[in-house]
């Protein structure tokens, strides 16, 4: 092959990986903890992110806001947080997921807003127990 | 005791194939033909014992045994009987056998007769599908046996193991937990057997290349060998790739049918090789040009469809498809090194077989056409690749965890999808070595016209944004040139022998199925295209909680609520619930509204959408209700009932019944470039003769 082509080539190839990362760090956002949203301070407000976290269950309110259901609840870190930590309260302007239970994960995208409560653009949870997991609890064999 | 039948058959398959493996390598090296033909034997045997293995899974799940671990986690008393059959790739271990089972098919068709050429390549294309093999029968075996019973001990534990654990006492479970109810619709019956078809097909092409480089074979004829093969795969990977876009419109309930998920995109990444694949075998077939690039692409398309099987089995990236953790991560990962590693050794080692028996010599060439196409979708799946493991590599090298959504995909993918659009219509008018602009103005000036015609038609019906008239003007002038490529070929015949145009149109198609049913191909991923830009741009929706009566109105559609129906099968149900219980597990609770739309002039329609919700909360579906016209589907999402309120989605999805039809286009192209020519049908017949010619063994 021609040195020339190859050069060619090879400049437009680094050009097309460069212009793909650099896109994809703009683009990206960040999946953070409540600590971590809250570390970043002032900075974190209206940017959009993707928090992970425990649902404390007491806290769901869930109604009927101009013809458009309303949610709203709270997390923190990890189920171990509950009462140790302030809790990050979530306003989705949605259903209210089946899955919304006690020791439920949430993964919410959205933006933190400037009146502290994160604004949610989904949900999505998760539950601790998973299908292939479970074993039957036993009952007398034979 | 069927079971220990099939556990069994699994050890002795696994056996056969280690025998192969090792045959097939001593035959390779000593040249010895009874070696050869030893390893040929042992690996037509695995089919058939595999078969035995998944018939016992089977037998396991329709008799209800629940002593075994498979049964008792796929199958209950109330599954029926053909969910009972497909639970044989419903869970975890019984689909990495029914994995190996499909391999095991397309190594039986490979070698159920000796060859009578390419002899010098046989035993190591033997050895390296085989070695495919023996690995995943292997994993099956240790990491992921289907054959596993249930045990208990003293205190009433229960766990599962192959053989009996010491103290432990056989248990058998009263009832199965049953099938995971997302896959017990009909479109999860068929879309993971079309994608492993494609994944595991895409073995036979590696096992020929890399066969090729070990026997030391300098000439092309294991591209002309796997051609078939590497065909079957693509389509059956198309097909199950649009198989599950068609269920997750269809079921999974959200609006869309992509939606940049890890798993979807660990489908998309193996395909995506491989069409650059198909493409760049041409140039090495016309040119003979481009060999390592080409063993580089089938071994990434070989290695990205390990992983993809690995992510999708091991859920080690979370995503709606991760029904299950495994230990299968160690293996996986060290078969994929291994792969890799080696082959890229062979690649450097054998690298004087593999150098370029031509040059460039133009950049504006068919060569140069078919360099810049391999080049974007080699870009394309960069992109998706980096996409899907952002988030570990930004954790590797910045320690934060970052995500990628689908609008960083769509922006990024969308003008290499368009280029890629635009190569489509220049490809096939220039020549190969050396053309002109002049020629390329001369052939396609019309189509350009068209295309230029459909953005300022759109234009004017008040379309504007500039990336969607530019992608429907592409998509005008690259129909444009597809088109007058058929026609100009069925003119041709018509002046040059008489024949009218239809028998000219059949007989170009016969006379050349690979090229004609190519562009069939392109033609369908324009139609697709249509689909794909139409869903994305003009998606509209709402949504809205209602009481009864009232209607919430999108587009020219006024959808009004009538009532929701909730069944909750373990209390006592209203009478209506008894219609949505015919064949629906009583693990699922129903929750169905009622909507009647109207539309101005035209009779009012039911729909009625519904949520299943899995009562041993693993999930739920929002199965929508659909009204399709050509132009778009009305598609309503029920929510759910929460104090006399219904909870409704609802979208207007235009153009994508284009996505749909062009993907049945799509697969007919394929099949008619598949399907062997009268030439090839006769070369089969007389192949003795090219034998005696040709010679035996090196």
């Amino acid at each position: 092959m021609k040195p020339k082509f190859l050069l060619g080539g090879s400049l437009l190839a680094l050009a097309a990986i460069v212009m793909i990362v650099t896109g994809m760090a703009g683009g990206a956002q960040y999946f953070l903890t409540v600590t971590e949203l809250r570390a970043k301070g002032q900075s974190a407000i209206d940017q959009s992110v993707r928090i992970s976290g425990a649902v404390i269950f007491e806290s769901v309110l869930y109604e009927v806001r101009n013809n458009e259901p309303y949610l709203e609840f709270d997390i923190v870190d990890t189920e171990d947080q509950i009462g140790k930590q302030t809790p990050l309260r979530i306003a989705y302007k949605g259903p209210k997921p089946d899955l919304l239970q006690p020791h439920a994960q949430a993964i919410v995208e959205g933006h933190l807003g400037a009146d502290g409560k994160f604004y949610a653009d989904n949900l999505l949870l998760k539950c601790p127990t998973r299908y292939e997991e479970q074993f039957p609890n036993q009952v007398q064999s034979n | 005791m069927i079971a220990d039948l099939g556990l069994i058959a699994l050890v002795l398959a696994a056996l056969a194939s280690i025998y192969s493996l090792v045959t097939a390598a001593m035959g390779g090296r000593t040249k010895r033909a009874d070696l050869i033909e030893s390893a040929r034997r042992a690996a037509v045997m695995i089919a058939p014992l595999l078969t035995l293995a998944c018939l016992s899974i089977i037998i396991s799940n329709l008799t209800g045994d629940y002593s075994l671990e498979y049964t008792y986690r796929v199958s209950n008393d109330t599954t029926p009987t053909l969910l009972r059959i497909t639970a044989l790739w419903g869970g975890q271990n019984g689909s990495m056998l029914f994995w190996c089972w499909l391999l095991s098919w397309y190594v039986f068709f490979t070698f159920l007769r000796p060859w009578k050429s390419n002899l010098d390549l046989q035993p190591w294309v033997n050895f390296v599908a085989i070695g495919t093999q023996a690995f995943f029968i292997l994993l099956v075996i240790f990491y992921a046996n289907p054959f596993a019973r249930l045990w208990v001990d003293a205190a009433g534990n229960v766990s599962a193991a192959v053989f009996q654990p010491a103290g432990l006492r056989a248990y058998i479970a009263p009832d199965g937990t049953g099938l995971n109810p997302l896959l017990r619709h009909p479109g999860m019956i068929i879309h993971p057997p079309m994608l492993y078809l494609g994944f595991v097909g895409l073995t036979i092409p590696f096992a020929y290349a890399i066969g090729a480089m070990l026997a030391r074979n300098k000439t092309d004829s294991w591209i002309r060998a796997s051609r078939r093969a590497t065909l079957i795969a693509w389509l059956f990977l198309s097909l199950g790739l649009l198989l599950g876009a068609r269920w997750a419109y269809d079921v999974l309930g959200w609006g869309g049918y992509w939606g940049w998920d890890p798993v979807e995109n660990s489908a998309l990444l193996p395909w995506l090789v491989a069409t650059a694949f198909l493409h760049s075998v041409i140039i090495q077939e016309k040119r003979s040009m481009f060999k390592i690039w080409n063993m580089v692409l089938i071994l990434l398309a070989f290695c990205l469809m390990v992983l993809g099987t690995f992510v999708t089995r091991t859920g080690v990236i979370s995503s709606v498809h991760s029904f299950a953790r495994s230990s299968l991560g160690v293996p996986f990962l060290l078969f994929v090194a291994i792969v890799f590693v080696g082959s890229v050794g062979l690649m450097i080692d054998r690298s004087n077989l593999l150098k370029s028996e031509n040059k460039l010599d133009s950049l504006f060439s068919r060569e140069a056409a078919f360099v810049l196409n391999n080049f974007v979708f080699v870009a394309i799946t960069f992109t998706v690749f980096v996409g899907t493991y952002y988030s570990m590599f930004s954790e590797l090298f910045t320690g934060q965890k970052l995500t990628v959504g689908p609008p960083v995909f769509n922006q990024l993918l969308g003008p290499q999808v368009a280029v890629l659009v635009l190569l489509m219509g220049i490809g096939p008018l220039v020549a190969w070595r050396k053309s002109s602009p002049e020629a390329l103005g001369r052939m396609s000036w019309k189509s350009a016209l068209l295309g230029v015609g459909v953005m300022i038609a759109l234009f004017a019906l008040g379309i504007k944004p500039f990336w969607v008239l530019l992608g429907f003007g592409l998509i005008g002038y690259t129909a444009g040139v597809t088109f007058s490529e058929y026609w100009r070929g069925m003119r041709a015949r018509h002046k040059l022998s008489g024949e009218n145009y239809p028998t000219a149109l059949t007989r170009l198609f016969q006379r050349n199925r690979r090229r004609y049913g190519g562009y069939l191909i392109h033609v369908g991923v324009l139609v697709m295209g249509i689909g794909v830009i139409g869903s994305l741009n003009f998606q509209q929706q709402t949504q809205r909680s209602m009481e009864p009566g009232s209607s919430v109105t999108l587009g020219n559609y006024t959808l009004t609520y009538d009532h929701a129906l909730t069944c909750d099968p373990t209390s006592t149900m209203p009478p209506d619930c008894a219609d949505w219980y015919k064949d629906r597990g009583r693990d699922i609770e129903v929750i169905a509204g009622y909507f009647t739309v109207s539309q101005a002039g035209q009779a009012p329609v039911e729909l009625t959408p519904y949520r299943e919700v899995f009562l041993n909360n693993t999930g739920e579906l929002s199965p929508p209700g659909v009204l399709t016209t050509i132009g778009e589907d009305l598609y309503v999402i029920f929510l759910g009932e929460q104090s006399g309120f219904g909870t409704v989605k609802v979208f207007i999805n235009p153009l994508i019944q284009f996505l749909w039809s062009g993907g049945i286009v799509l697969v007919i192209g394929t099949i008619v470039a598949m399907w062997p020519s009268a030439a090839e049908r006769r070369e089969a017949v007389t192949m003795p003769e090219r034998v005696a010619v040709r010679g035996v063994v090196q």
